[in-house]
């Protein structure tokens, strides 16, 4: 019993039968099986019978060659011939002699879906089962499982309008291809099919190694990833050799997950570079980071040389780091492009932009002015633009993208999309890394120009305090013994104690002096103080008014009123109530503008008679409303005293405040307009 | 009555001390350069109290033998304790607690007064003269 089954491929017949089928047939093995033209059986009807040597003839042709030693070996049988309609997509031929055709149906259906699981199963095998399965096996598989003879599998590349091949059955010497090649794979990926089946067209790319091929199936996968494109062929050695709809989207849905699973190897490898930015187990300098960058750089992502430039103050690319096959490091003697020279690195940097290059040995831009050392000879580069915002601050370059081959050799192979991608990545990191150092090293230099200036004030400090101490001293205690000694050697008369008033005035001056050096800062001053019982006119009217108004006040007056500051006594520290009552009457004498309407100073109880308020009234500048709530504020100055470029440093006022509550008082602004009137609220003394 | 020498380079704040002290009743001897004194230290006999100003000018061996940071009245107090364990010795400084290079804590003979001196500085000296 014999029989022949033709399993319907396309527009062919693919032979099988019993023999081969037992021996495990998959599409693996059937490459010197014959596709038969579904043309050549158009004669044929269901149920005749034909002789050994027609069916032969029909199968292999007229002019019998081939070694089809199945069909050979059946010559003196006759075949009965089952068309498709039994079961659609195959064609029986079965042993004419047999009674129980029946049974050989039956047994070549089993045949049929035993080949069909196979076949999957190889494929599924191919593809998820194995070990380390590549973009290339998985095309493999499917040419395998699409009856094709070659493939092609080319990636396009945004960034250099480049396509690359990623897989090839055949040994090619085009590993890259642009725009202004004869190439077919541009006018594809822009007619906007997502597949085609046809003649080849004698471009290239196909005269080179694809010229015996009949048809070509060109199948395009947008990855949807950093834009990539891919462009799928399979090519057959038969005319008319379509696939068919259902097998392109399977295998372009497997592609896509092979490319996932392929962009996700990328990505830890990407990681393992990352690394050296996150790992916070030492702390880097920018240099050792460099220097560990490059040789990451090569050997995760798999390129022979990598070199990083930074923009020095000369406006030149400084070599920072370098990693090739004989150094890693920062090269002893200094290695730098400037600007204006033709090269690759100057023209990334200057044009802020990404740039790569397939193949240096014919690039006019390749300036040699530093090659770093490879195995392999120079051939590919990729430039990558460091930039803070749109100012380029280096350059990050790579060389030569190498894979290992199965003698473990390294050849060059052409770099992908996503090198790019992952390089621009390194570079914004190494970008931050080298901002955050010059911020870094700017901040330390203001640290030292201010410690330093810190250093200078305190010394001035120290030595104005020094020298005013003495001084000081003099200020105090020489009015009290000249007093001492006028009172032993002159009469008492009113001149005498005219002139012991105006010393005293002078020793108050000194105690006022005393104080302000004796402190550091405004809290150690108040908290000094010292409260005690004051007469409001002899202890803090007269010692700042003889003083404002004999000296500073220049062509105006200050009036007291005398009834109402008489004869008040209150609690407060005279020497701190001296400094902030001569606050109040320096401001008044700063903000009258018109000299002759005097400064009134005078005083009166508040309603509860436990505080006295004195008053300190000028015209002049008014406060505006708005400042109000500001104005005993910590350096405040309103916005008059800064628009006439007032003297003063917005502390008086802060001080007065702060002098008033810690001695149980309080400074308060009564009006803020014409006049404008500030009081010292002293608490009153009952006897 | 005591004698005391005073040792303070500012002439106005040397004489106004003097004065004080000598219309308190006391006998005073006034030097400015800390070096005679050390040069002469046996001197320092026949004084009762030492008045001593810190911040002085180093000259010759103050500035070769010592201590570049010790001030001229340090190495004074210094070289005097050595000679007198319990000589009386009232430093009238213008340096801030702080910056003062002596050990000062276990001088039961000293009292450190802080310029600016005012009245009650002078009074509490005159008591401690008296």
């Amino acid at each position: 019993m014999y029989s022949i089954i033709l399993l319907e491929v396309g527009n062919y017949y693919l032979t099988l039968d019993d023999d081969i089928v037992e021996h495990g047939l998959t599409a693996d093995n059937v490459e010197n099986i014959l596709l038969i033209s579904k043309d050549k059986f158009n004669a044929f009807t269901s149920g005749d019978v034909y002789s050994g040597n027609t069916v032969k003839q029909i199968i292999c042709g007229a002019n019998v060659s081939t070694d089809y030693m199945y069909i050979k070996s059946h010559n003196s049988i006759s075949f009965v011939l089952h068309v498709p309609s039994f079961r659609k997509g195959i064609m029986a031929l079965l042993d004419s002699t047999s009674n129980d055709q029946a049974l050989q149906i039956e047994t070549m259906l089993r045949m049929v879906n035993e080949f069909r699981i196979n076949n999957r199963d190889a494929l599924a095998e191919s593809i998820f089962i194995k070990n380390n399965v590549g973009l290339d096996d998985v095309i493999s598989a499917f040419k395998i499982y699409t009856l094709s003879d070659k493939y092609s599998f080319w990636l396009y590349n945004p960034d250099t309008n480049i396509f690359t091949l990623e897989a090839s059955s055949e040994i090619s010497e085009n590993i890259y291809v642009d725009e202004e090649s004869n190439t077919s794979l541009y006018d594809f990926k822009n007619s906007g099919k997502m597949f085609e089946s046809r003649k080849p067209v004698n471009d290239k790319l196909f005269c080179e190694v694809y010229s015996d091929m009949k048809t070509i199936n060109r199948i395009y996968i947008d990855f949807k990833t950093d834009n990539v494109i891919g462009i799928l062929s399979f090519y057959s050695k038969y005319e008319n050799m379509g696939l068919k709809e259902k097998t392109v989207q399977y295998i372009r849905q497997i592609l896509h997950t092979k490319f996932s699973e392929h962009i996700a190897e990328l990505h830890e490898e990407l990681i393992d570079v990352n690394y050296i930015f996150t790992a916070n187990n030492e702390v880097k300098t920018v240099n050792s980071l460099c220097d560990q960058l490059t040789l990451s750089i090569c050997k995760h992502l798999k390129f022979e040389a990598c070199s990083i430039f930074v923009l020095d103050e000369s406006d030149r690319l400084v070599l920072l780091s370098t990693n090739d096959i004989t150094f890693n490091g920062r090269p002893n003697k200094e290695i730098a492009y400037n600007l204006t020279t033709k090269s690759h690195t100057c023209s990334v940097f200057n044009n802020k932009q990404d740039q790569a290059c397939y193949d240096l040995s014919i690039s006019t831009y390749n300036s040699h002015i530093y090659d770093e050392v490879t195995e392999c000879p120079s051939t590919n580069w990729i430039g990558i633009c460091l930039k803070d915002g749109d100012t380029p601050i280096g350059v990050l370059r790579v060389k030569n993208k190498y894979t290992i081959d199965t003698n473990n050799q390294k050849k060059v192979s052409t770099f992908g999309p996503n090198d790019i991608v992952r390089l621009r990545i390194i570079g914004k990191n190494l970008t931050a890394r080298l901002m955050l150092e010059r911020l870094m090293n700017d901040a330390n230099d203001r640290a030292k120009a201010i410690e330093k200036r810190y250093e200078e004030l305190t010394d001035f400090n120290d030595l104005f305090l020094h020298e005013l101490r003495t001084p000081i001293s003099n200020f105090i205690l020489a009015p009290s013994y000249v007093i001492k000694q006028m009172n032993k050697l002159l009469p008492q008369s009113d001149k005498k104690q005219k002139l012991i008033n105006m010393i005293n005035d002078i020793k108050l001056l000194g105690y006022r002096l005393k104080h302000i050096v004796s402190i550091h800062n405004i809290g150690e001053l108040i908290e000094t103080c010292h409260i005690t019982e004051l007469n409001v006119l002899r202890d803090i009217v007269y010692p700042v008014y003889n003083i404002s108004q004999s000296n500073s006040y220049k062509g105006g007056t200050i009036q007291l009123e005398h009834k109402s500051l008489e004869s008040v006594q209150v609690y407060a520290d005279m020497t701190l109530t001296n400094i902030a009552f001569n606050a109040l009457v320096d401001n008044a004498r700063k903000y009258s503008i018109d000299k002759s309407t005097p400064i009134n100073i005078y005083g009166k109880y508040d309603r509860t008679s436990s505080y006295y308020l004195l008053c300190v009234e000028n015209y002049g500048i008014d406060i505006d409303i708005d400042e109000v709530s500001d104005i005993f504020g910590h350096r405040f100055r309103g916005h008059t005293a800064r628009s006439k470029a007032l003297a003063g440093t917005g502390m008086g006022l802060f001080i007065t405040k702060e002098i008033m509550l810690k001695t149980g008082g309080d400074v308060v602004l009564l009006s803020n307009t014409n006049p404008v009137i500030f009081c010292l609220k002293l608490p009153v003394v009952f006897h | 009555m005591s004698r005391i020498l005073i040792v303070e380079d500012d002439v106005y704040f040397q004489e106004i001390l003097e004065a004080i002290l000598e219309d308190a009743g006391h006998k005073c001897t006034v030097e400015q350069s800390a070096l005679s004194i050390i040069e002469n230290i046996d001197r320092l006999n026949q004084y009762n109290a030492i008045i001593l100003d810190l911040m002085m000018p180093k000259h010759g061996l103050l500035q070769s033998s010592y201590d570049a940071k010790l001030a001229a009245g340090e190495i004074l107090y210094g070289e005097i304790r050595k000679k007198y364990k319990s000589k009386k010795i009232i430093i009238i400084t213008a340096k801030d607690m702080k910056q003062i290079n002596l050990n000062l804590a276990h001088d039961n003979n000293l009292t450190v007064y802080y310029k600016p001196a005012d009245e009650t500085t002078i009074n509490k000296l005159l008591e401690e003269l008296a």
